[in-house]
C-alpha cells in the first residue's frame, strides 16, 4: 500500500462516520430539488427532526440516560426565537405586556439562532444538577417533570408566551437549505463531541459506571457537559421549528414530539450518531406515510379520517421494533470506512500485471 | 383555625389519592424493574369504562370499571411486556412509554378528543357539615378508600402465599424462582393489583373532575413517578410516603402561593421536588437492596 | 441405574466469551459429587445452567432421565432439583419463617409445618430468629437458612454453590457436618467448592474444572494421591502444565 493511499484511508476512517451521514442528507436534499413544495416542506421538517434527535442523542446516547423531557429545550428555543425575531411592531401587538428589554430586542436570523442556543444551554446548566446526579431511571423521569414545568409555564405566562393561544408572526426563514446546513452542523458538532476526551469518558461510564468511577472519571461532570451541549442543539432545533412553522402552541412541545424524537432515536439505535440520523430520517418517512393513512389517502383508496391513527401506528411500530430488534437499525454502530473488497482485488490484479510486464530499463 | 383543618383534610385526601397512584407504579417496578407509563392510561380506561357503563346502578358501574381495568392491565402484561421480559430498564421504559402513547391515541381514535362527561351520584359531590367545617364527601371517601386498600395490600403481602412470593420476587427474582415461585403468576398478580389501584384512583379522579379525555393519564402517572422517586425506587413504603408528601406539598403551595402564581402550582411542586433531588439524589427512603443493585 | 444428573458437552456463553466449553459429568443417585477449581473456572455457571437460571448454548443436560433445555428454574425445582446459590441469597426483607415457608408453597410436602419443624431441629439456631428479618442473621446462620430452605423443596438432587464462602472455619465445619448428615439420609449432593481439600474429603467423586473444561476427575482415594490438582488450580488445565 502506497503512503498516499495509507493517508487517504486514515483520513477516510476518521471522517467517514460523519461524511456518510452528511451524504445521506445531501442525497435527500438533492432528490427534493425536483419535487413538489409539499415534499420539500416535509424534507425541511425531516432536517429539523435530525437536529432534534442528534441533540437528544448527544446526551441520551452518550450517557445512556434516556431523557423524557428534552423537548423542553425545543420549547424554550421556539419561544425565545419568537421574542427575538418577531418584527417589533407585530411584537407590540401580539405581546403587549412584555417587559421593556424583551419588547425592544430584535436580532437578525443567525445571531438570534446563536443566542437561542446559548439561552437553552444556560437553562440546561441551571437544571443539570438534579438530572445528572440521580440514577438514570430517575433522571429520565425528572426530565419529564421539567418538561411538564416548562409546558405549564408556557401555558400560563400570557405576557411572554401568549399562554395557550398560538404564537404567530415568527418570520419563516427556515428553508430546506438552512435546515440542511444546520443538520450537518449538528452532526459534525455531535461527532466532534463524542470523539473528544469528555465524550469518550462519558461513553466509558455508559458502558460500566462503577469501573469508570474507579478510574477517576467524574461521571457527573461529563454528563453535565453533554447535557448542556444537547440543550444548545435542541434549542437550535426549536429555533428552526419556530421559523419554519411561523406559529406554534405549547402543545407542539409536549408528549407527541417527545414520543416522536425518542422513537426516532430508539429505532435508529440509541448508542450511535448514525443511529440518531438514520432513525430521524426513516421515522420521518414512516411518520409521513402514517399521516397520509390517517388523513385518508391510502394510495388509490380513501378511508375516513381518524385523528390519532398515525400516532397509534407509529407507537405500534416502535413496540414491534423493540421486541424484534432492541438495538435499533444501526445496532449502536457508526458507518465505518472499510476498503471494499473489490478495490483490493483490482489492486492485486494491477500488481500482478506490473510484475509480468517487462520494464523498459533505462 | 378552621382553615387549617380544612386544608389538612384536603392535603390528606389528595395525598391519599397520590399514594394510591404511586403504589400502583411501585408494585410493578418492585417486581419487574419496569416503570409503567401505561399506568396513567389505565386511569383513562377507568374513566371511559365509567362513561360506557353509565346508566347502570352505581355499584355495578364501579365493579364493572374495576374488572375492565384489571383486564386491560393483564392484557398489557401479556401483549406488551412479556415479550420484553428480560430487557434492560431503558428499553422497558421506552416501550412502556410507547404503549402509553399508543393507548392514548387509540382512545383518541375511538372516543374522539372532546371531553366526555361522567355523571356520578349526587352524594359524592356533597359536603359534610361538621360544626364550622365543610368536609367534601369525596375527601372522606378518598381517605377511606386509600386506607382500606393499603391495609388490604399490606395484609395480602404478609399473610397470603402469593403475597410472600411477590415480596420475595421483588427482592430477588432469580432466587425466588429457584424456590418454585412462578414468574408469570407473580407478575400477573402484580398487574391485577395495580389494576385495582388504578381503577380506584380513576374513580376518585373522575368523581372530582367529572370528565374524561384521552390525555388525562399523563398528569397522574407523572405524579406517581415523582412520588416513587422521592420515596426511593424499589420501596413500597417509600412510594406511599412519597405520595402523601406530594399531596401535602401541593395543598401547601396552593395555599401559600400568591394568587398570580397559583396557576403555576404544579410547576412549583415539581420544582421543589427537583430541588430535593439535587440535595438528596437517592430519595428519602433508601432500601438496602436498592443499594446492592449493581 | 441411570445417573440422576447427566451433563454432556455443555457449552455456556456470557456475551462473547465461553464460560463453559464442553463439560461432561454425572451424578448418580445417593452420591455426593464435588466440583472444584480456581476462580472463574465456570463452576457457578455450570450449576446455574443446570438449575435453569442460565441458558445453555450447546450440549445436553439430563435430570432424572429428562432433558432440561429451556425449562425455567421454577419448573426444575418442582422436578426435584434444588440449588443453594452462591452467597446464600436469602430474602433479607422477609422473616426467617417466611423464607422457610416460601419453599413449601410448591406443595411438594404434604405437611409443611412438620417439615419446617424438622429443619428447626436440624439447625436449632434458627428457631430463636423465626420472626426476625432474615437480614439480621449472621453469615453462618444465613447459610443454614439457605440450606434448610433448599431442603424444604424436597429435592432429589441438592446443589450447593460454595457453601463455605465467607464463613469462619468453625462454621464451615458445622456446614459440612450438616451435609454429611444429609448424605446419611440419602440426599444426593452436588457441591461446588473453592476449599478443595474439604470438598474432596467430603465427596465420593470430584471433578476439577479449569478454564471451562474438566481437567481432572476421580474418587476420593484417587484424588488424595494425585499431585496434579495443584497445577490444575494454578495453571490453566492439565494439558498446559
Amino acid at each position: 500500500m502506497t503512503e498516499r493511499s495509507a493517508t487517504f484511508t486514515f483520513v477516510m476512517r476518521a471522517i467517514w462516520p460523519v461524511l456518510s451521514l452528511c451524504l445521506i442528507l445531501a442525497a435527500i436534499w438533492l432528490i427534493a430539488q425536483s419535487q413538489s413544495l409539499v415534499f420539500q416542506r416535509e424534507v425541511t421538517q425531516m432536517m429539523i427532526n435530525v437536529v432534534l434527535v442528534v441533540g437528544l442523542y448527544v446526551f441520551a446516547g452518550n450517557s445512556g440516560v434516556l431523557s423524557f423531557g428534552h423537548m423542553c429545550f425545543m420549547a424554550i428555543g421556539a419561544y425565545v426565537t419568537a421574542l427575538l425575531t418577531i418584527p417589533e411592531i407585530q411584537k407590540g401587538v401580539l405581546l403587549p405586556d412584555l417587559p421593556g428589554f424583551l419588547a425592544d430586542v430584535h436580532l437578525e436570523t443567525f445571531p438570534a439562532a446563536i443566542v437561542v442556543g446559548l439561552v437553552c444551554a444556560a437553562f440546561a446548566a441551571l437544571i443539570a444538577l438534579p438530572i445528572v446526579r440521580v440514577q438514570p431511571l430517575a433522571a429520565a423521569l425528572a426530565m419529564f417533570a421539567v418538561l411538564v414545568i416548562v409546558h405549564e409555564v408556557a401555558q400560563e405566562w400570557d405576557a411572554v408566551t401568549r399562554g395557550s393561544r398560538t404564537m404567530i408572526g415568527v418570520p419563516t426563514n427556515t428553508s430546506m437549505n438552512t435546515a440542511l446546513l444546520w443538520a450537518v452542523a449538528a452532526i459534525v458538532v455531535a461527532y466532534l463531541y463524542q470523539r473528544s476526551a469528555s465524550g469518550l469518558r462519558l461513553r466509558a461510564a455508559r458502558e460500566d459506571d462503577f469501573a469508570a468511577r474507579a478510574v477517576g472519571i467524574n461521571v457527573t461532570r461529563e454528563r453535565a457537559i453533554a447535557f448542556v451541549l444537547s440543550g444548545f442543539i435542541i434549542g437550535i432545533g426549536g429555533f428552526l421549528y419556530a421559523q419554519f412553522q411561523g406559529a406554534f402552541t405549547p402543545n407542539d412541545f409536549f408528549i407527541a414530539i417527545t414520543f416522536l424524537t425518542i422513537a426516532m432515536l430508539v429505532i435508529g439505535g440509541t448508542k450511535s450518531l448514525a443511529g440518531a440520523v438514520v432513525g430521524a430520517v426513516s421515522v420521518s418517512l414512516l411518520s409521513n406515510f402514517f399521516d397520509s393513512v390517517e388523513s385518508g389517502e391510502l394510495g388509490p383508496f380513501t378511508v375516513p379520517e381518524r385523528p390519532g391513527l398515525s400516532a397509534t401506528l407509529l407507537a405500534g411500530f416502535l413496540i414491534g421494533g423493540l421486541i424484534l430488534r432492541r438495538n435499533g437499525l444501526m445496532g449502536g454502530r457508526e458507518f465505518e470506512w472499510r476498503r471494499p473488497a473489490v478495490l483490493d482485488r483490482w489492486r492485486n490484479r494491477r500488481a500482478v500485471a506490473d510484475v509480468d510486464t517487462p520494464r523498459n530499463s533505462g | 383555625m378552621t382553615d387549617v383543618i380544612q386544608n389538612a383534610i384536603d392535603a390528606l385526601s389528595l395525598g391519599s389519592l397520590y399514594a394510591l397512584l404511586a403504589l400502583g407504579v411501585a408494585l410493578i417496578f418492585g417486581i419487574m424493574r419496569l416503570l409503567n407509563f401505561a399506568h396513567g392510561q389505565l386511569i383513562v380506561v377507568g374513566g371511559y369504562s365509567l362513561w360506557v357503563l353509565d346508566g347502570l346502578p352505581t355499584p355495578l358501574q364501579i365493579l364493572g370499571t374495576v374488572l375492565i381495568v384489571i383486564a386491560f392491565a393483564l392484557a398489557l402484561e401479556l401483549i406488551a411486556f412479556r415479550p420484553l421480559r428480560n430487557a434492560d430498564p431503558a428499553v422497558l421504559l421506552v416501550s412502556s412509554f410507547a404503549v402509553a402513547f399508543l393507548m392514548e391515541n387509540l382512545a383518541l381514535v375511538i372516543f374522539g378528543g372532546r371531553a366526555k362527561g361522567v355523571p356520578l351520584p349526587e352524594w359524592l359531590s356533597d359536603n359534610l357539615v361538621i360544626g364550622s367545617l365543610r368536609v367534601p364527601v369525596l375527601s372522606v371517601v378518598s381517605v377511606i378508600a386509600a386506607a382500606v386498600l393499603l391495609a388490604s395490600l399490606a395484609a395480602f403481602l404478609s399473610r397470603t402465599s402469593i403475597g410472600i412470593q411477590m415480596r420475595a420476587a421483588a427482592e430477588n427474582f432469580g432466587t425466588a424462582r429457584l424456590l418454585g415461585v412462578r414468574a408469570n403468576t407473580v407478575i400477573m398478580a402484580a398487574f391485577a393489583i395495580s389494576g385495582v389501584l388504578a381503577a380506584t384512583a380513576s374513580i376518585l379522579i373522575i368523581a372530582k373532575g367529572g370528565t374524561v379525555t384521552p390525555g388525562m393519564g399523563t398528569a397522574p402517572v407523572l405524579i406517581a413517578f415523582i412520588a416513587v422517586i422521592i420515596g426511593g425506587l424499589g420501596s413500597l413504603k417509600g412510594a406511599v410516603y412519597g405520595g402523601l408528601l406530594l399531596g401535602i406539598l401541593t395543598v401547601v403551595l396552593q395555599v401559600i402561593l400568591p394568587l398570580s402564581l397559583r396557576p403555576y402550582r404544579d410547576a412549583f411542586v415539581y420544582g421543589v421536588v427537583l430541588l430535593v433531588l439535587t440535595l438528596r439524589p437517592q430519595g428519602l427512603v433508601v432500601l438496602r437492596s436498592a443499594l446492592q443493585r449493581v | 441405574m441411570p445417573p440422576l444428573l447427566e451433563i454432556q458437552d455443555l457449552v455456556v456463553s456470557y456475551g462473547g466469551t465461553q464460560a463453559v466449553r464442553g463439560v461432561s459429568m454425572r451424578v448418580d443417585r445417593d452420591e455426593a459429587v464435588a466440583l472444584i477449581g480456581p476462580n472463574g473456572a465456570g463452576k457457578t455457571t455450570t450449576l446455574n445452567t443446570v438449575a435453569g437460571v442460565v441458558r445453555q448454548a450447546g450440549g445436553e443436560i439430563q435430570f432424572g432421565g429428562q432433558n432440561t433445555r429451556g425449562e425455567p428454574p421454577e419448573r426444575l425445582v418442582r422436578r426435584g432439583l434444588a440449588l443453594v446459590p452462591e452467597n446464600r441469597q436469602i430474602f433479607t426483607s422477609l422473616t426467617v419463617e417466611e423464607n422457610l415457608r416460601l419453599a413449601t408453597f410448591m406443595g411438594r410436602s404434604p405437611d409443611a409445618a412438620a417439615d419446617i419443624e424438622v429443619e428447626l431441629e436440624r439447625f436449632p439456631a434458627l428457631r430463636s430468629y423465626l420472626r426476625s428479618p432474615a437480614g439480621s442473621l449472621s453469615g453462618g446462620e444465613q447459610q443454614m437458612l439457605a440450606i434448610s430452605r433448599a431442603l424444604l423443596c424436597k429435592p432429589e438432587l441438592l446443589m450447593l454453590d460454595e457453601p463455605s464462602l465467607g464463613l469462619a472455619p468453625r462454621l464451615v465445619e458445622v456446614v459440612f457436618e450438616a451435609l454429611r448428615g444429609l448424605r446419611d439420609v440419602g440426599v444426593t449432593i452436588l457441591l461446588v467448592e473453592q476449599n478443595a481439600f474439604q470438598a474432596i474429603d467430603f465427596a465420593d467423586r470430584t471433578y476439577v474444572l479449569s478454564a471451562g473444561r474438566i481437567a481432572l476427575s476421580g474418587t476420593r482415594d484417587e484424588l488424595r494421591a494425585d499431585r496434579r490438582i495443584e497445577s490444575a488450580y494454578l495453571g490453566g488445565g492439565l494439558d498446559e502444565s
